[in-house]
Formats: structure tokens, C-alpha cells, sequence
């Protein structure tokens, strides 16, 4: 079993590498992407790796461990002319030298594997791979492991496991789980210097604090006080002021589209305006997925990747040291309701809170238990 | 130019006025859970022919249901096309169904709009005089470089398919020697697995799980508006589009020789 980590420049690669981690992921900017790449999200470009010096710098310390590093690449397209200049940094930080790339376009792929056969090639969740058909493909182009979608259930991985072909299959456990699926969102992702929706007066922090403080009071109060206009008015306005203002996080206003607007339509656009609204985005903690290793593991998935490159390092080692505590524990645990058990009692213990069903990553789990 | 009418059910077809359209989409673009039966595909498909038309089968990402669904789907169309010595299109939305339809050679494989991977923020039109020239170029390409449609080759692809964002599209696609399809004017923005109309009752939450609803189909589509948007963004179902009314300027220099009017999507 391995364990994926996030990697920024910032990051302590000893303590992870004695936390536990087997494997590290980071992103790369190429400098002359500046102003070109359109799609980056602001906390990867703060985050991601943007000289081959740094990158050789963090490469050598993992290597030196025995472990390995890969890198993402993995923009939803690149343009023609921009392919080249990629297929060019490739090139040469295949020779720092990087484990694997981590890809989505189809024609960069491609010319990965025609130019430069040695590389291996994952396929990243943001391409999409829910079949078997589909992990066919991949395979005949030459991909060795596949990052599967964080939107497949648990019996759905199971099923993909059973009649997989011959390739390594990875899975999310932390922190990844958006409302889209990635490989179909085509929403844009605004970068820094970019013009913007938000006035960008209220930082990613700030909001991380407001958070906080709300958390602290317990779940039926607060969803009271949301249903309170003024009150809701006043988070969603704090909501529209803050930089990331990804456009699956808007709190939007809900009606049907056209007559009649009956009691049932109306119903559900106020179910969809609170599902929206501020109090799922206030009290949503980052999503967990723990629980699934267990049938994950016992169908022979043994790649479990945390997400988060942007995530501060005290955030990281608290993720690391949870998952590699629930992963320890797999070959002692009777039957997956004991698994669980264990891994909502880590949780507590490690995060400070109870999991909440809402960062399930698979809500029949949290059903079943 | 060719023109498709996209149909969203097969009730009423009688009333359907299709004298300026030379083809018809049936399917399901989206949903994997919304994939019509036999039945009701048949009856498209016997419409098509009283009305003298070709046919095109939309089809979703799929899991594992989805392809236990598609493939005795698949099997009638083939031996449909052969039969009938009409070619009828599949158009593929995720690669696995790519894989699968190599199988089943008398069907046109056709690459959805979804795999254009387009950036569709409707959005971006309100900034895009303040964008570089180099962004923005960036923004009106797809995934359907020249090394994309060379890696698919050996699938006998004969089109690829483009949504129409607000930001207009750079590609010139003459080149590539397929067919270039356009979506109008509804243009797809995001789709998912944890769709709003297949709520879990206890938590209120969506969950992956089978569909059996169905409840979308009922409840319509809803319109979601926010400050930022400069139209609504159109919630059918497990799928987010917008309306965009303008067509880019000399489509068939662009390569696009077929639009696909699908204003019915949303109801």
C-alpha cells in the first residue's frame, strides 16, 4: 500500500517521509506559461513548483529516501503551440529525473508517449475513466496507473476493480470531492492579476476563520439562524466578497425556469437556494473518504492519494498521520463496521470534531454505520 | 450547413415540425440514468425514416450501468444501420464508449461537445476586454488539437462536436478533415454524478447512486442567478448550461458544418 502526498516548495519532505508517505505529487508552472495558462486555480499557483532548480532541489531529498515524485500536468487542454513548449519542460525535468507525469489532454499524452517512451504516464481525475472501457483505452495509450474519479461510489470502485485490466488504480481519500466532476467542469478558475468577479477584499483565511468560529456552534442553531433573510444576506455578501469565487461555490438565487411554478417546483428551488446558500459552504468541512479504504484495500486498490497541494503543512501531517493510522489498522480490523468504528474515532481524535455526513465521501457508508 | 433537431422525448413526435432539419439527436447527453429504452429509441428511429432523416444517438459519461445499458443499445443500432443500410451516429461523450464501440463497425463514432473540454464560464464574456490576447486566445481553444484527433484516429472518428461559450471559439478545424459540429444555443457548463434531484431524504444531500426517479424530468429545469452572471445558468437535471443567442461569425471557415439546435434540453 501506498500513501500520495501533496507537495508545495514550502513543505518539510523529512517529516513526511518519516509521517509515513510513500509517494509524492506536485504541480509545475512553466515560466513561459505566464500569462498564457487560464485555468490554474489560485491556490495551485501559489503552491505549485515554478523553477526546475527548486523542483531538482525536492526531487533529490525524495530520492534519496527511495521514494518517488511525479508531476501534474494536467490542464483540461493545452493549445497547439503551448503543447510543444510543454513537451519541452518534460523533457527536461524527465532528466532531474521525475517518476511519473501526471496527464489530461489526450494529445499531450500522446506525444509523451511517441516522443519520449521511457516517461510513464498517470492518467489524472481530471480526464474522467468510470469503465472499464475506458481504463481499456488509457491502457492501450499507454497509461500505468489511473487516478479514478472522485465521484464513483464505493460498490462502483469495487466493480472497476473486479474486471479491471492490468493497471495500478489510485483513489482519493482526503480533501477531494468537488459538486462537478472534474473532467465535465468547465468553469473558470481565476487566477492571480486576472480581472475578477469578487472585489477580492476578503482572503482565503479570513475565511477559514469565519468558518471556524461558526463550527463552534452546533448544526441545528446555525441552520435556524441561516434561514433568517438578513442573516443569510449578510453571509452570502461576505461569501461574494471573497477572492476564490469558483463558479460551482455561488450563492446563487433558485426559481423555476417557467410555468407553472407549482408548490413541488417551488419546494425544491428552495432546496437547491440552501444547498447553494452559505450555510453548506460555511459548515462544510474538507471532504473525507477514510472509511472507503477498506473495501478499496480488500478489492486491491493500493494507491490512496491525499489532496490538498495548497493545504498548509500542519493541515498535511494531520491528514497523513489519520489516513496511515486507518490504513494500519486494515489487515486487524474484523469487518469494515469495525474499520469505520475506528476511523471515526481517529478522526475525533486527530481533527478535534466528529465527521460529519456532509464530508462523507460516501454518504451509504455513513448510512450503513 | 446541416441542421439537427435535438429531441428530448419521444411523446408527441406528430407535432414536431422538422421541414428545415436534415437529422435528429436522441439519447441522453448527460445522465447516464436517463438513457432511453429500446422502445423509445425505436420509435425515434422509425420517425426519422417516415420523415426521411438521418439519426443520432447522444451518449453520457457512463459507470459500469451505464455500459451494461449501452451495449444491447448498441447491438440494435448496428444491425439497424446495416438493415436499414442508413448510417447511424453514436455520439461519444466518455472514451471508454469510444473503446467499446469498436465492436460495432457500422456505426458513426461522432466525439461529443464534453470532450472539448471548452472553458464555458459564462462569466468570462463580463472580463473579456481585460484579458491578454494570449489568455483569451487560450480560453477559445479545446482539447481537440491535431495531436488529440491523431490519437484517436484508429477509432475511425468522422466529427467532433463544439459548444458555443460567449468567448467565441479559435480553432480551425478544416485541416483535420472531420466534421465539425456546433451546439445552439444552449451551451453546456458543468455535469455531475452528485446530481441535485437525487437527494438522499434523511440528509439532504446528493448522492451517487442509482437514479430511479427520475424526479428531474418532472420538477423541469430551474434558474440559478447570481450578481456575477450575466445570464442564468440553467439547471436540468445533473446538468448546469446557459443560452447564448449569437452564432460566431463565418462558421464554415471555422470547419463547423453542422448546428445542433437544442433549445428543448431545458423545459
Amino acid at each position: 500500500m501506498k500513501i500520495l502526498m501533496p507537495l508545495n516548495p514550502t513543505d518539510n519532505i523529512d517529516i513526511l517521509i518519516k509521517g509515513g508517505a510513500d509517494e509524492f505529487y506536485c504541480g509545475f508552472i512553466p515560466p513561459e506559461s505566464k500569462n498564457t495558462y487560464v485555468n490554474i486555480l489560485t491556490e495551485y499557483e501559489n503552491n505549485d513548483f515554478t523553477t526546475i532548480e527548486e523542483l531538482k532541489n525536492k526531487a533529490d531529498i525524495i530520492h534519496s529516501y527511495g521514494k518517488k515524485i511525479f508531476v501534474v500536468l494536467n490542464f483540461q487542454y493545452y493549445t497547439e503551440a503551448f503543447l510543444e513548449i510543454l513537451l519541452s519542460t518534460i523533457e527536461k525535468l524527465n532528466e532531474l529525473p521525475i517518476d511519473a507525469f501526471i496527464l489530461s489532454d489526450l494529445g499531450l499524452i500522446t506525444q509523451v508517449r511517441v516522443r519520449f517512451p521511457e516517461i510513464e504516464v498517470h492518467l489524472s481525475t481530471v480526464t474522467g475513466a468510470f469503465n472499464t472501457y475506458a481504463l481499456r483505452f488509457f491502457q492501450d495509450l499507454g497509461v500505468t496507473r489511473i487516478v479514478l474519479p472522485d465521484h464513483l461510489n464505493n460498490d462502483e470502485i469495487a466493480a472497476l476493480t473486479q474486471h479491471a485490466p492490468k493497471m495500478q488504480l489510485e483513489i482519493f481519500v482526503m480533501n477531494n470531492r468537488c459538486i462537478h466532476l472534474e473532467c465535465l467542469c468547465r468553469f473558470h478558475h481565476w487566477q492571480k492579476g486576472q480581472p475578477h468577479p469578487a472585489p477580492s477584499s476578503l482572503s482565503r483565511t479570513t475565511l477559514g476563520h469565519i468558518k471556524r468560529i461558526l463550527r463552534q456552534f452546533p448544526h441545528k442553531i446555525l441552520g435556524l439562524l441561516f434561514n433568517n433573510p438578513v442573516i443569510k444576506k449578510v453571509f452570502e455578501n461576505i461569501l461574494n466578497q471573497t477572492r476564490d469565487l469558483h463558479g460551482c461555490r455561488l450563492p446563487f438565487d433558485v426559481s423555476p425556469l417557467n410555468l407553472p411554478a407549482t408548490r413541488e417546483r417551488i419546494q425544491k428551488a428552495q432546496e437547491l437556494e440552501r444547498y447553494f446558500g452559505p450555510f453548506h459552504v460555511f459548515m462544510r468541512y474538507p471532504p473525507c473518504g477514510a472509511c472507503t479504504l477498506y473495501r478499496a484495500w480488500h478489492q486491491g486498490i493500493d494507491v490512496f492519494k491525499i489532496d490538498g497541494r495548497f493545504n498548509p503543512f500542519s493541515k498535511k501531517l494531520k491528514d497523513l498521520r489519520f489516513i496511515i493510522e486507518c490504513a494500519g489498522f486494515l489487515a486487524q480490523a474484523k469487518d469494515e463496521k469495525e474499520f469505520i468504528v475506528f476511523c471515526k474515532n481517529r478522526f475525533k481524535k486527530i481533527f478535534g470534531h466528529r465527521c460529519t455526513h456532509e464530508q462523507c465521501y460516501d454518504l451509504n457508508i455513513w448510512i450503513q454505520n | 450547413m446541416e441542421h439537427a433537431y435535438y429531441l428530448t422525448h419521444t411523446e408527441n413526435l406528430q407535432d414536431i415540425d422538422l421541414e428545415n432539419f436534415h437529422r435528429i439527436y436522441y439519447g441522453a447527453e448527460f445522465c447516464e440514468y436517463l438513457l432511453p429504452r429500446w422502445e423509445e429509441i425505436e420509435k425515434a428511429l422509425d420517425f426519422c425514416n417516415e420523415q426521411k432523416k438521418t439519426f443520432s444517438f447522444l451518449t453520457p459519461i457512463v459507470s459500469a450501468y451505464g455500459i451494461d445499458v449501452l451495449i444491447p443499445i448498441f447491438k440494435r443500432l448496428n444491425t439497424y444501420s446495416t438493415t436499414h443500410n442508413r448510417k447511424v451516429e453514436v455520439i461519444v461523450n466518455d472514451l471508454g464508449i469510444l473503446s467499446l464501440l469498436k465492436e460495432y463497425s457500422s456505426l458513426g463514432k461522432v466525439i461529443g461537445r464534453l470532450l472539448s473540454k471548452q472553458r464555458t464560464d459564462p462569466r468570462i464574456v463580463r472580463y473579456q476586454d481585460d484579458f491578454t490576447e494570449s489568455q483569451l486566445d487560450t480560453l477559445s481553444h479545446s482539447q481537440f488539437s491535431k495531436s488529440f484527433c491523431a490519437a484517436l484516429k484508429e477509432y475511425n472518428i468522422i466529427r467532433i462536436e463544439l459548444d458555443n461559450p460567449f468567448q467565441g471559439i479559435a480553432d480551425s478545424f478544416i485541416q483535420n478533415g472531420l466534421g465539425v459540429s456546433l451546439y445552439y444555443p444552449l451551451v453546456s457548463i458543468a455535469t455531475t454524478r452528485l446530481c441535485l434531484f437525487n437527494i438522499n431524504e434523511t440528509y439532504h444531500l446528493p448522492e451517487i447512486k442509482e437514479c430511479k426517479k427520475k424526479s428531474c424530468k418532472a420538477l423541469g429545469t430551474f434558474r440559478l442567478t447570481h450578481s456575477t452572471l450575466p445570464v442564468p445558468i440553467l439547471l436540468q437535471g445533473n446538468a448546469q448550461l446557459y443560452e447564448n443567442k449569437s452564432l460566431p461569425p463565418e462558421l464554415e471557415k471555422k470547419g463547423i458544418d453542422r448546428l445542433i439546435h437544442n433549445i428543448g434540453i431545458v423545459t
